[in-house]
């Protein structure tokens, strides 16, 4: 059993980290949210092995768990010590490109993120999306229009249809 | 796919992420995870026995108030006086707790955007005074529901969640907070990380306090398990000698804490029982956000106090008590009751006295009120 979840988390973890991290824009508390769905799936296992959408289900238990009390209010203490220094983070720099798209990611809505990551990481379709988070498919269209929009600047490049 | 999209998901691959978790840290969680449930479940079974006993020592309890007894230990029931109405649901399936309640359903639906003003209740629709701050550029909420009612039908077998049990214990020095301390059930998910953990030994039982060094903005924190139940203390500033003489001498009398043999308490100005850590989630929040303004409203019953920390001060706000405080450098946060059933936070980038003076304005709003509607997003912002 130890040795079938290793296998499964070793095939797993690049896509739900990554996916965690784009979702959350904060990569500490997306190291330990995913930690925490992984160590959450193997309490349960077998179970987790038979997930329809394993994937799916371990990003949303990653993203309860930064909305839970304990890390939320971690969370909320670094947004705010962020806006504290917005004039810095505002402040024009060469940066790659890689720093100026994590900026921007971060710098979307929760929702966005969300939407984003699941979409381009994951590659789950509109629908798919709407199911996972619960919302209709036209909020799905106009969220990750909207966020296109903003991360096409970090991308340096006009977004073209 | 077009060829931004191309563009974007190969970006995004690229984007630096943290390190993976070695399999012996998950292993090690999980096994955490199974423990803390069969501990919650057996507690419940103790409890319901009064076979436990942590500590003689003697504390205060009811009656007369003149009559020194020795105080069931905490995570039991009164021997005398079983409550049955308030005593946790037995067995693991029915968690005693709203947030456990929580952890249990995984994975949970999402909230769900509110489409307009006119969809949220009238005690959360509230807004600062037109003449007071500038017009929102933003707002949106969300509604929870859904959430809810998973969460409640998932235990629709189980008896009502137990009452909150926490305490927070201020000190003051005229309005501003000196030392803070919240006092609360843990539930059954381990918070404090064993792995970078200190742990001290109250009397045999051992105490989790997370290393200040290792996370210096959240204070100490700190869990215990005592009669069966999980605790924890969150606080800027205790000395393991307190953290000590709080695991040695606090009582559970009925679902209060009994904290009236600690020395921390015992100094303290302010004293709130069932202070809102472990509540009932509110089923619409409401934020609204202007030029370095930001205002949120959630229909929530959670005492301010519990946002207290050294430096913060108690204020007068819409006929009660808020906490004020600095969040970070020049940003100002206001946490208060508008109602006994919402709680409200204004946080800004303003001296503390101009949030305040703000806060005072904030009033519920008709549902068609123009700086709402205009600005309103209903799914596309969170």
């Amino acid at each position: 059993m130890a040795e079938d979840f290793a296998d499964w988390y070793l095939a797993l973890r690049p896509r739900v980290l990554r996916a965690v991290t784009v979702a959350v824009g904060d990569r500490d508390l997306a190291e330990e949210a995913t930690a925490e769905a992984f160590a959450r799936a193997l309490a349960r296992w077998p179970a987790g092995a038979a997930l329809d959408s394993p994937v799916t289900w371990l990003l949303k238990v990653a993203l309860n768990e930064v909305r839970s009390r304990w890390r939320r209010s971690r969370l909320e203490r670094r947004h705010l010590q962020r806006l504290a220094a917005e004039p810095e983070r505002h402040a024009p720099a060469a940066e790659p490109r890689d720093d100026a798209l994590w900026a921007a990611v971060a710098a979307l809505p929760e929702r966005g993120r969300q939407v984003v990551a699941m979409r381009y990481v994951l590659d789950l379709t509109e629908p798919e999306i709407a199911a996972a988070l619960g919302i209709t498919r036209g909020t799905v269209a106009s969220t990750l229009s909207r966020a296109r929009q903003q991360l096409a600047t970090a991308l340096t490049r006009e977004e073209t249809p | 796919m077009t060829a931004f999209d191309d563009e974007l998901a190969r970006a995004l691959r690229d984007v630096p992420v943290g390190g993976y978790a070695p399999i012996e840290e998950l292993q090690d969680r999980a096994r955490q995870l199974h423990t803390r449930r069969r501990l919650a479940g057996a507690g419940l079974a103790v409890a319901a026995a009064v076979l436990v006993a942590v500590s003689s020592a003697l504390a205060l309890t009811g009656g007369d108030g003149d009559t020194v007894t020795p105080a069931p230990p905490v995570g039991t029931a009164p021997s005398s006086t079983p409550e049955p109405t308030t005593a946790p649901p037995a067995g693991p399936d029915c968690p005693g707790t709203w947030s456990e309640r929580f952890d249990a359903t995984q994975p949970r639906s999402m909230a769900t955007p509110v489409a307009g003003p006119g969809d949220l209740p009238d005690e959360v629709r509230l807004l600062w005074a037109a003449d007071a701050a500038p017009d929102p550029d933003q707002a949106y909420a969300m509604d929870n529901s859904s959430v809810l009612g998973q969460v409640g039908a998932a235990f629709e077998r189980c008896p009502q969640p137990q009452p909150d049990r926490s305490v927070v214990v201020v000190q003051l020095d005229g309005d501003v907070v000196q030392r803070s301390a919240v006092i609360s059930e843990a539930g059954s998910w381990l918070r404090v990380d064993p792995a970078t953990a200190r742990t001290l030994d109250a009397d045999g039982v051992p105490v989790l306090v997370e290393n200040p060094d290792a996370s210096a903005d959240d204070g100490v924190r700190a869990e215990w398990e005592a009669g069966g139940l999980a605790w924890e203390v969150q606080s800027e500033d205790l000395s393991d000698a307190e953290l000590i003489e709080l695991v040695r001498t606090m009582r559970l009398d009925g679902d209060s804490i009994d904290l009236s043999a600690w020395s921390v308490a015992t100094g303290a100005e302010r004293f709130v029982t069932g202070a809102g850590v472990d509540v009932e989630p509110g089923r619409a929040d409401l934020t609204v956000v202007a030029d370095g303004l930001q205002l949120t409203v959630t229909d929530e019953d959670r005492d301010p106090w519990r946002t207290a920390t050294p430096g913060s001060r108690e204020v007068a706000v819409a006929g009660g008590t808020g906490v004020l405080r600095e969040v970070a450098d020049g940003v100002a946060m206001l946490t208060w009751q508008p109602t006994p059933r919402t709680t409200a936070t204004l946080t800004g980038d303003l001296d503390g006295e101009e949030l305040l003076a703000i806060a005072r304005t904030v009033a519920p709003v008709p549902a068609d009120d123009q700086r709402l509607t205009e600005v309103w997003s209903a799914g596309a912002e969170q």
